[in-house]
């Protein structure tokens, strides 16, 4: 059997619900008939009163940071450790690989693109007919500099996903699902400092 | 996906993963390092520190522990070594004596806890403002129930002496 300084010390988590059913009866056996014990439930459960909504003046002001924060967070991974990681992860996967491959050929080829064409050559027509896609199709040409990750970042903001492979001279197609004015929106994507040039694709 | 399987995940070193489980933890987190005293800009860096190890330590996680005790645990050791750098204005542990408290009735429970020595405060915050239990609170701090018990304990008593009236 507990002694009195047992239970008072576990007042504090009977005000806040989480003593196991054992520890539960015991006390509440206990200030049935001990009024210090009694006094200290008022007390602990005033002050829990008290505690609660309150939020820190500092928190929203923090939690306004989040993205950035991350973003600092991700920089740190890259390139010592996340870099690393990501080709040590690929490595032992074999679609992973594929997958790695894939985009390394992609990025690759915009860069080729970029440079053995003038900057201001015209856009050229792709020579594959397009994928057929439902909602907003934009057309993006990344930075030759342009990493895997940024274009998934990119994708994952604008909550979109890439249609099929890249056109020979690095044109990607983007499907949008909800996009209310499609030539704000590529106009924004080109100001993206990932993005080379981008518009929506005339069908 | 629960937090169990973003962890597995992580240990398989998904980024997305990291950015799911980091967006669902930031809010706790950041409230956790603030009432601890951390600044904000504090706060922002440690988190990442946090989320470090994570990365970093996934694959070491067994789930003898839920992964929230598991990650408010390398808050908190992350949080007082952040405090230790200030430790000639921050008080981090020993036994605070309610018999040197002067008494401040304009004093609200907010104040009073942040003027708690940081292992103290450590146990008040996580069990008034996150519910934890003592056994949970165990696994966090890393130290035995009793600990808990008593640091709890003895920063009611401090609380008492400096919020008398």
């Amino acid at each position: 059997m507990k002694g009195h300084d047992a239970f008072t010390a576990l007042i504090p988590w009977y005000v806040n619900g989480t003593l196991d059913e054992r520890d539960m009866a015991q006390l509440a056996d206990h200030l049935a008939s001990c009024h210090a014990c009694a006094r200290e439930v008022e007390a602990t459960l005033a002050d829990a009163r008290a505690w609660h909504g309150r939020p820190h003046l500092e928190h929203e002001a923090t939690l306004q940071g989040r993205d950035a924060n991350f973003a600092r967070l991700v920089r740190r991974l890259s390139p010592s450790q996340h870099h690393k990681h990501k080709v040590r992860w690929a490595a032992a996967r074999p679609r992973n690989l594929a997958a790695v491959l894939v985009i390394t050929l992609t990025v690759g080829s915009v860069w080729v693109w970029r440079a053995s064409a003038p900057v201001d050559t015209p856009f050229e027509a792709m020579t594959a007919a397009p994928t057929p896609v439902r909602g907003t199709v934009m057309q993006v040409i990344f930075q030759p500099t342009t990493t895997e990750r940024e274009v998934r970042e990119l994708l994952l903001d604008a909550g979109g996903e890439l249609v099929g492979s890249p056109s020979p001279s690095g044109v990607y197609r983007i499907a949008l699902d909800d996009v209310s004015d499609p030539s704000a929106y590529a106009a924004r994507l080109q100001r993206h400092p990932a993005v080379r040039w981008a518009e929506v694709e005339r069908r | 996906m629960t937090e169990r399987e973003l962890l597995v995940r992580i240990a398989e070193e998904d980024d997305d993963a990291l950015e799911q489980l980091y967006r669902a933890y930031y809010p706790r987190l950041a409230r956790f390092l603030l009432r601890l005293n951390l600044s904000r800009e504090e706060a922002e860096e440690v988190i990442n520190d946090i989320f470090l190890v994570v990365w970093q330590k996934s694959g070491a996680f067994r789930g003898d522990s839920t992964p929230s005790t598991w990650i408010m645990g390398i808050a908190h050791n992350k949080a007082l070594k952040c405090l230790k750098r200030h430790k000639f204005v921050e008080p981090l542990g020993g036994i605070a004596d309610p018999s040197t408290v002067v008494p401040d009735p304009t004093l609200d429970i907010f104040t009073a806890v942040r003027r708690l020595p940081a292992k103290h405060r450590a146990v008040v915050v996580l069990t008034f403002e996150f519910g934890y239990s003592y056994r949970e609170i165990a696994e966090i701090l890393g130290c035995p129930e009793n600990t808990v018990k008593t640091r709890m304990f003895n920063a009611r008593k401090s609380l008492k002496a400096m919020l008398e009236t």
